[in-house]
């Protein structure tokens, strides 16, 4: 059981002055940033000591396998991009054999970028086998 | 023979309850067919305004089991009132022979008791993912500033004429939470309760109308255009460390703030732990949707005419909005603020503004006006961390209030 100090209890009346209530509602404005501001520093120093406790990461394959050739065709990509993607796609899947059957560009202004972000996020979120 | 008929007609109809019917409640049908009109046809906050519209009808009308009404000595209807007899013991002890009401003076209890609120808090915190606002704490400050609109509101509400205890009440509209504005109201001004309710829940579903136009003249375009780095990967363990990390430090520093707190990270914790999937889908679904329908209706059952019909309810619904707005600019202002510390990592001044709560809608309102200047800009999850820092920050001032005002 709390009890509150009757100094603060009755630090406001029903109808204050425009002087105490202004005081009245800047130590509100305290606690709330304090709290939060507490609870900040607080969550920030733990989510670096979880990110020091992190395991660290595999190391890469020494030498990965060679990409498959790319298309020859690949519409209006120029090749070093087609070189790039397919190199990133390789380094992403380490061992794995693949194969890339078509590359396509995405316009941002379309309804297309919320999915590609739906994909990204829920590819991101999971561990590469 | 017909004079007999028309005779026993005549008295049948005095059984009847037209001879009860006021203008107010006349009045008050007009109004619950609006907030009908709101809820179905356009869809603001349908699952909250229509249990409140309906609740508001049967208020305002003469029934008989299902709401007590007592008249105060300044006129207002206060309902949802039960008798209790019963007899006094010599040993100073009092025995219950019998408690009188109607179906909804038992289920306000809920509201009156302070029992619904933190209950709806539970579902929220099992709905709540606070893995943003972990990967970067720095949006609890946006959550905290963005509560400028509840203190500001407070002074313009006092100024107004209304009590310390009503001003609290309707600047915490600002805070775009409905549960602690039901919880603050019914524990301070319970004779506002449902107007503050219906200001908090309208303004909450017209968010993506009242935030952009502030959100805009507030930021340069650049500033709008700025890309957040990526968030990290949140652990369930760290997920549960700030779940009691938030519990412990919220109520020891703000020990009012506890049903409110302690109510959602228990939601949360019951996420997160993994272990408690029944339970979690219950506080999702089944008991957050049993007892919205009951809050709704219980905050409806205190709009009687004699009571809401009044010209403070307008400036109640008046000065929600500017709670609302200055709630807006704050988190907005806020964001700016903290860029001047953090030049390597910018904030998107935009995710600010989601520091008024109203989740998730203010951070739907961050990321469509983000993409507006940079259409391959994602907010979206930036959104969500002072989103859900605005309901820890609202339950917190709302905590102070009840603290240091309540009678």
């Amino acid at each position: 059981m709390i009890t509150v100090p009757a100094l603060l209890a009755v630090s406001l009346p029903e109808h204050p002055t425009f002087a105490d209530n202004l005081q009245f509602q800047l130590t509100g404005l305290l606690v709330v940033l304090v709290t939060l501001g507490t609870l900040a520093i607080l969550v920030s120093l733990i989510g670096r000591l979880f990110i020091a406790l992190r395991p660290a990461a595999a190391p890469a394959a020494a030498t990965p396998p060679a990409a498959p050739p790319a298309p020859t065709s690949a519409g209006d990509i120029p090749g070093p991009v087609y070189a790039a993607i397919a190199a990133a796609v390789a380094s992403a899947l380490g061992d794995e054999r693949f194969a890339i059957r078509g590359v396509q560009t995405v316009d941002p202004r379309s309804n297309m970028s919320w999915g590609a972000e739906g994909r990204r996020a829920i590819y991101a979120s999971r561990k590469l086998r | 023979m017909l004079l007999d008929i028309i005779h026993d007609f005549g008295a049948f109809f005095q059984l009847t309850a037209f001879s009860s019917v006021t203008w107010q409640m006349v009045v008050m049908w007009g109004v619950c067919a609006a907030l009908f009109y709101l809820g179905i046809h356009k869809k603001f906050e349908p699952l909250l305004l229509v249990p409140i519209a309906f609740g508001a009808l049967l208020a305002n009308l003469p029934t008989e089991g299902m709401i007590t009404t007592r008249v105060l000595a300044d006129g207002l209807k206060e309902t949802g009132v039960l008798s209790v007899y019963g007899t006094a013991l010599d040993t100073g002890a009092f025995r219950i022979d019998h408690i009188s009401g109607g179906l909804f003076d038992f289920i306000s209890q809920g509201i009156k008791l302070e029992i619904f609120p933190p209950l709806i808090f539970l579902g929220v915190g099992a709905l709540t993912d606070f893995g943003p606002l972990i990967a970067n704490p720095r949006t609890l400050l946006l959550g905290a500033a963005a509560q400028i609109g509840v203190l500001a509101t407070f002074l313009g509400a006092n100024l107004a004429g209304f009590t310390s205890q009503q001003s609290a009440s309707i600047g915490i509209i600002g805070g775009a939470d409905g549960p602690t504005a039901i919880f603050l109201s019914s524990k301070l001004a319970p004779e506002i309760l449902g107007a503050v309710a219906v200001a908090a829940y309208t303004y909450m579903a017209l968010v993506p109308l009242i935030q952009p136009p502030i959100m805009r003249a507030l930021t340069t375009e650049k500033e709008r255009r700025i890309r957040m780095r990526s968030l990290r990967e949140v652990s369930r363990t760290e997920k549960l460390v700030f779940a009691l990390l938030v519990t412990v430090t919220t109520i020891l520093l703000v020990p009012a703030a506890a049903p409110l707190i302690g109510m959602l990270m228990l939601g949360n914790f019951l996420r997160e732990c993994g272990v408690t999937e029944r339970l979690v889908k219950a506080s999702q679904n089944e008991i957050i949707n049993v007892v919205t329908i009951f809050l709704g209706t219980s905050v409806g059952i205190t709009m009687a005419g004699e009571t809401f019909l009044r010209s403070q309810t307008l400036l109640i619904i008046g000065l929600g909005i500017i709670a609302f707005g200055l709630g807006t600019a704050g988190g907005v202002l806020a964001a700016k603020m903290l860029n001047l510390f953090a030049r390597r990592n910018p904030i998107n001044p935009l995710i600010g503004s989601a520091g008024v709560s109203a989740v998730p809608m203010a951070a739907r309102v961050s990321q469509i006006e983000g993409q507006k200047a940079d259409p391959a800009n994602f907010l979206l999850m930036h959104a969500m961390g002072p989103n859900v820092a605005g309901v820890i920050g609202t339950a917190v001032i709302a905590g102070y209030y009840i603290a240091t005002l309540t009678r």
